[in-house]
């Protein structure tokens, strides 16, 4: 159970925007601040973590160009993210738009998810667990976000302070218990390899 | 209020404390002055030279797989400056492997299409280069804060890793520490940008609150 537990929660600890900054476009500066709107870059996240661990432990260090991995990612995140988000669009009918957040692997979201998943796992199911973990942090951040959103709308603050500025300092205090508790998780993870 | 062209670079809606377009490098590398080193320089190699390449060589690119085209050309150019920079410091490269991948995601955001709409390839190749340079300034302010009180020295990149060159060893107790953890540059960063929106508004007339904000 370790095995698949250990990973997931590491995956959801070692979080792309509270612990590395990957996301402020994603998460603060976006326009669709919906739940739907989680959909499309959590299952880019989770889809570009697990095909680039079998991609690389598969095809490319096989055959000796682990090398290459500093050059692959951005590519390989970018392209996963857009058809992504092209396969959802097809599924709901919706017509494809400019694709712009999926362009950048959602502010470098899904490139954080594969390189940590690279990094992290030693299976494909540790693999699966750290990148479901990762996707599932997304949402997580998501969630708390629109939250902090709401209670910031309401509260009086300076002007200067409002929006952005104050969503980053609510992102440092959040930042502080989740370097806590990823720095708890990857020490037990650590003991059980 | 004045318009972008008025406003420039820095001050403009595209610039980087407007975008936060680098912000994913001025949160990661500013807790050490090493790393900070490492990325400007790998920054002011592959902005200007990425543009030329891309002013020059535009008409070959088609048009409907451009951004793909690009992407893997900063991509390519990031790998190789990595390379170059392993030379001389291999474990300071080693410990931004992370965060040099995130290289190619800047160049393509924020101001981007100031870079990229340049009349000739000398102009891109100048205007990026001032774009690495306002990073490099805004990297080197952060980091001159958060690396004295966060490590309690500064350092620079050497080829067994960082090297330190003003120790205190008394800040390694002081409470303010945190500013070089990830939690201290998000809290940095938010007051840093109020206070750049502050004095826009004062210089330009630019709204306090960005775009999509209230």
């Amino acid at each position: 159970m370790s095995v698949l537990f250990l990973p997931l929660l590491a995956g959801i600890a070692g979080n792309s925007y509270l612990q590395f900054g990957f996301g402020i476009q994603e998460l603060l500066f976006r326009k669709n601040t919906s739940a739907s709107g989680d959909v499309a870059p959590s299952l880019a996240i989770f889809l570009t973590g697990l095909f680039s661990w079998i991609l690389f432990n598969y095809i490319v260090s096989p055959l000796g160009l682990g090398f290459m991995e500093a050059f692959l990612l951005i590519p390989l995140s970018i392209s996963v993210s857009v058809l992504t988000e092209r396969m959802i669009l097809k599924i709901s009918h919706k017509e494809i738009p400019s694709l712009s957040s999926s362009r950048s692997a959602y502010d470098g979201l899904a490139y954080a998810s594969a390189f940590l998943t690279l990094r992290l796992s030693p299976s494909l199911f540790a693999a699966m667990a750290v990148a479901l973990g990762s996707a599932f942090g997304f949402l997580v951040c998501g969630l708390m976000f629109r939250a902090v959103r709401a209670h910031l709308d309401t509260e009086p603050i300076p002007r200067c302070l409002r929006g952005i500025p104050s969503l980053l300092i609510a992102s440092g205090l959040i930042a502080l218990i989740a370097s806590f508790s990823a720095a708890a998780v990857f020490a037990v993870w650590g003991r059980t390899l | 209020m004045k318009d972008d062209k008025d406003t420039g670079l820095f001050w403009g809606s595209e610039g980087q404390l407007s975008s936060l377009s680098c912000f994913v490098l001025l949160f990661a590398v500013t807790s050490r002055m090493a790393h900070t080193i490492l990325i400007s320089s790998v920054i002011f190699l592959v902005f200007p030279i990425t543009s030329a390449i891309l002013k020059s060589s535009a008409i070959l690119i088609p048009q409907r797989h451009d951004f793909f085209i690009r992407m893997v050309i900063v991509s390519a150019l990031t790998a190789i400056a990595s390379r170059l920079f392993s030379i001389p410091w291999p474990i300071p490269v080693r410990d931004c492997a992370f965060y040099l991948g995130a290289i190619p995601l800047c160049y393509v955001s924020g101001s981007y299409k100031l870079r990229f709409e340049s009349k000739s390839t000398l102009a891109a190749l100048v205007s990026s280069a001032k774009d690495a340079l306002v990073f490099s300034v805004l990297a080197f302010a952060l980091v001159l804060v958060r690396e004295p009180f966060g490590y309690g020295a500064l350092s620079v990149p050497g080829p067994e890793g960082a090297i330190e060159f003003f120790g205190l060893s008394a800040v390694s107790s002081f409470g303010a520490r945190f500013v070089s953890a990830g939690a201290g540059a998000f809290i940095l960063i938010g007051y840093i940008v109020a206070l750049y929106r502050k004095i826009r508004f004062r210089l330009y007339g630019k709204p306090l609150c960005g775009d999509n904000e209230r």
